[in-house]
């Protein structure tokens, strides 16, 4: 029941690590991934202190990465870090559509400039 | 040189909720910083970028890192040599629009 509540709209992927970087649950693309757990536990070391004029030290309560089709977002609570991975909205079909219109496009293109050349 | 990337800074500074720019190089020196934001912030930005292309090193787009920090963020993007760092402010905390707006 408690992994049905974990799930939000567009998750691919999520980890719930201990404050010392221990994985305590894990699911979707990111299931049993240590690797990526060291890597977000080095981030947060790295995001601690960044410029305390700006952002005060272990004030920051969000991380955001972004990529192209999907992101990650790493949130800090009551000594535990939740990492989701959430993949995008695709709207490939409205490119696809129009690409296979231009694909169409040049097959009239070559037909009608090898019938120009037959008629040559 | 140094007069694009002072133009590029610029730029990025008039955009909105914009107090300050930075660019880094790889060795994590500043190339130039505009508006209020510490040079000496380019060798942890740059970390914080390495950091996180270890994340998916076989993505082809660089990522964009951001954080949250009440009404403040920061926003860290590297680009083959070149790793920029932005420092974003909103009038207020609505942390649901800053990332609309990301």
């Amino acid at each position: 029941m408690d992994k049905d509540k974990l799930v939000v709209p567009n998750q691919i992927g999520y980890l719930i690590l201990k404050d010392d970087g221990a994985v305590l649950e894990s699911g979707g693309d990111l299931k049993n991934d240590e690797r990526s757990a060291n890597v977000i536990m080095g981030l947060l070391n790295l995001t601690e202190s960044i410029d305390d004029n700006f952002i005060a030290n272990n004030s920051c309560e969000r991380i955001s990465i972004d990529y192209e089709h999907h992101s990650y977002s790493i949130c800090m609570s009551n000594r535990h870090i939740y990492i989701v991975k959430f993949s995008k909205g695709q709207n490939g079909a409205t490119t696809s559509s129009s690409s296979s219109t231009s694909v169409y496009n040049d097959a009239n293109n070559e037909l009608t400039a090898s019938s120009s050349t037959v008629m040559a | 040189m140094e007069q694009q990337l002072e133009k590029v800074l610029s730029e990025i500074l008039t955009t909105p909720e914009t107090v300050g720019a930075l660019l880094a190089n790889r060795q994590g020196l500043c190339l130039g910083a505009k508006g209020n934001i510490n040079p000496n912030v380019s060798g942890i930005g740059m970390a914080i970028s390495e950091q996180v292309a270890k994340l998916e090193p076989n993505s082809t787009l660089p990522a964009t890192v951001c954080l949250y920090s009440g009404n403040k963020r920061c926003v860290i993007q590297k680009d083959g040599e070149i790793t920029g760092i932005i420092y974003k402010q909103t009038a207020t905390a609505t942390t649901a629009s800053t990332s609309a707006s990301n």
